[in-house]
């Protein structure tokens, strides 16, 4: 199980605080951008990793071995 | 037969008889076990049906008040407990059991049992809410403990896909029915908590009470609730409720509705981001519009469409005081030049040459100071007499002293 795991709980709380900041404040130029950057790029992320189709069951046999097919 | 033998009448007996079990205790609510048979059950809500052993058979009847309360349907070959009276029916003389109350045979003794384990687990806070936990709302990985190739286990795996790709699915194959069964599902579920799984579905489909008792062993039940991995249990159908239902974090009343407890839909996910986005991309517009609109006002003010109105008016202002200068300089060198020309002819009506010019003359003696009274001469002293083109020098000869107040 090497896949790179995002979390996508946080993530997706760090979104929403994002959005939320961004709609409710009046910031600086810089920390405006700064925001709308790091926003863009947690939706790409979530975005690439949801696309990412490659599952797999994976058999666990009573005697422990293991057999993994792709479907 | 003798004449006059005496006689009953076929009601008479029926009657009679009907008395005498009437009167007979033993014959009243008791239980018999037997099968049913011949079981029909009419509009009226009346039942009529045979209840037989290896040998004998007896007719048995259960009227529609009672058999409202029947919460099993009959059928012909169960093995029941009927609680009822026997007696005779006057108008045909056949003698039935009226039956008040039935179960199955065997499944009341379980159910019975069941209940009583059901109490002790709850007693023991085994089914408490607070006790189930949340589910992680985006799973890494999901093991299902289920029939090997059944129809649920299935279920199960395209409906989690569907919704959510990208989860990991350990599938831990497992007897779910008959003997046996409650075991390797126990050891199905502790070889699951050695694996990294954010959940556990332990599931499978509808079946006949029997068929899922399984999931009320007591010894699974308890290795539910102490699962260290959070349990959704999904067996049977919606109505089919046993104790690891009771006993997991979660219930779900299908294979579909254990995948959707399981992981979110992908959709939501998805038209939330793409929501986010839009909302980012049109705060960000907003924030770049507003902050053009402050440049363009500042561009617009004079100072900068204009920066010659900032210096103009100092311009005009040093312009001015050089004037006002200039003028007060020039006044002043008006003044002084007057004042000198004033001066000028003064001094030029003073000058003794513009005297001497005149006809004047003035006397100095031999040391060259002007004498300018008559005590300052004395007879025979040198002097000269400054004329406008000449000197005279002269001895004095004489003095004549004016006279005080005369002339």
């Amino acid at each position: 199980m090497e896949k790179n795991k995002i979390d996508f709980e946080s993530q997706l709380s760090r979104l929403d605080v994002i959005v939320r900041t961004m709609e409710t404040k009046t910031l600086p130029l810089d920390e405006s951008l700064a925001l709308f950057d790091e926003g863009i790029a947690i939706i790409k992320q979530l975005e690439v990793s949801l696309n990412d189709a490659e599952k797999k069951i994976t058999e666990i046999l009573s005697s422990d071995k293991v057999t993994s097919k792709k479907q | 037969m003798k004449p006059n033998t005496p006689f009953y009448t076929v009601s008479g007996l029926n009657r009679y008889l009907k008395t005498l079990l009437d009167d007979i205790p033993g014959l009243h609510f008791i239980t018999l076990k037997g099968e049913v048979s011949n079981f029909k059950k009419y509009a009226s809500g009346h039942c009529y049906f045979t209840l037989k052993d290896e040998t004998s058979r007896i007719s048995a009847v259960m009227f529609s008040r009672e058999a409202e309360k029947l919460d099993f349907p009959v059928k012909d070959g169960d093995e029941v407990l009927a609680v009822g009276s026997v007696s005779i029916y006057p108008a045909n003389g056949i003698y039935q059991l009226y039956v008040s109350e039935m179960s199955l045979f065997g499944v009341g003794k379980q159910l019975i049992e069941l209940e009583k384990l059901k109490k002790k687990l709850a007693a023991e806070g085994l089914f408490d809410e607070s006790r189930k936990r949340p589910l992680p709302s985006f799973p890494h990985a999901i093991g299902i403990i289920s029939g090997k190739g059944s129809a649920a286990a299935r279920d199960m795996f395209v409906n989690i896909h569907r919704r959510f790709p990208i989860v990991d699915i350990y599938f831990f194959p497992s007897l779910v029915q008959g003997e046996g069964a409650p075991e390797d599902l126990r050891k199905a579920l502790e070889t699951a908590q050695t694996y990294p799984l954010d959940t556990i579905i332990l599931g499978r489909g509808g079946g006949a009470n029997e068929d899922l008792s399984a999931f009320n062993d007591e010894a699974l039940v308890r290795a539910v609730a102490a699962s260290g991995i959070p349990v959704i249990s999904a067996v049977g159908h919606e109505v089919d409720v046993t104790l690891c239902d009771f006993a997991a974090d979660k219930r779900a009343s299908t294979p579909t509705g254990a995948a959707e407890a399981a992981v979110p839909d992908m959709r939501d996910v998805q038209s939330k981001l793409m929501n986010a986005e839009e909302r980012l991309q049109n705060q960000m517009s907003e924030t770049l519009k507003n902050l053009r609109k402050t440049i363009e006002n500042y561009k617009n003010r004079p100072i900068f469409t204009d920066p010659a109105s900032m210096y103009r008016e100092k311009q005009a202002e040093v312009r001015h005081q050089k004037e006002l200068l200039i003028r007060s300089m020039n006044a002043r060198y008006e003044e002084k030049k007057a004042a000198e020309v004033r001066l000028q002819t003064q001094l030029s009506a003073l000058n003794p040459h513009s005297i001497l010019n005149r006809g004047y003359s003035f006397t100095i003696d031999s040391e060259g100071k002007l004498l300018t009274s008559i005590a300052e001469v004395a007879v025979s002293q040198k002097m000269k007499t400054v004329l406008k083109d000449g000197t005279i020098v002269s001895t004095v000869e004489g003095k004549e002293v004016k006279n005080h107040g005369k002339e």
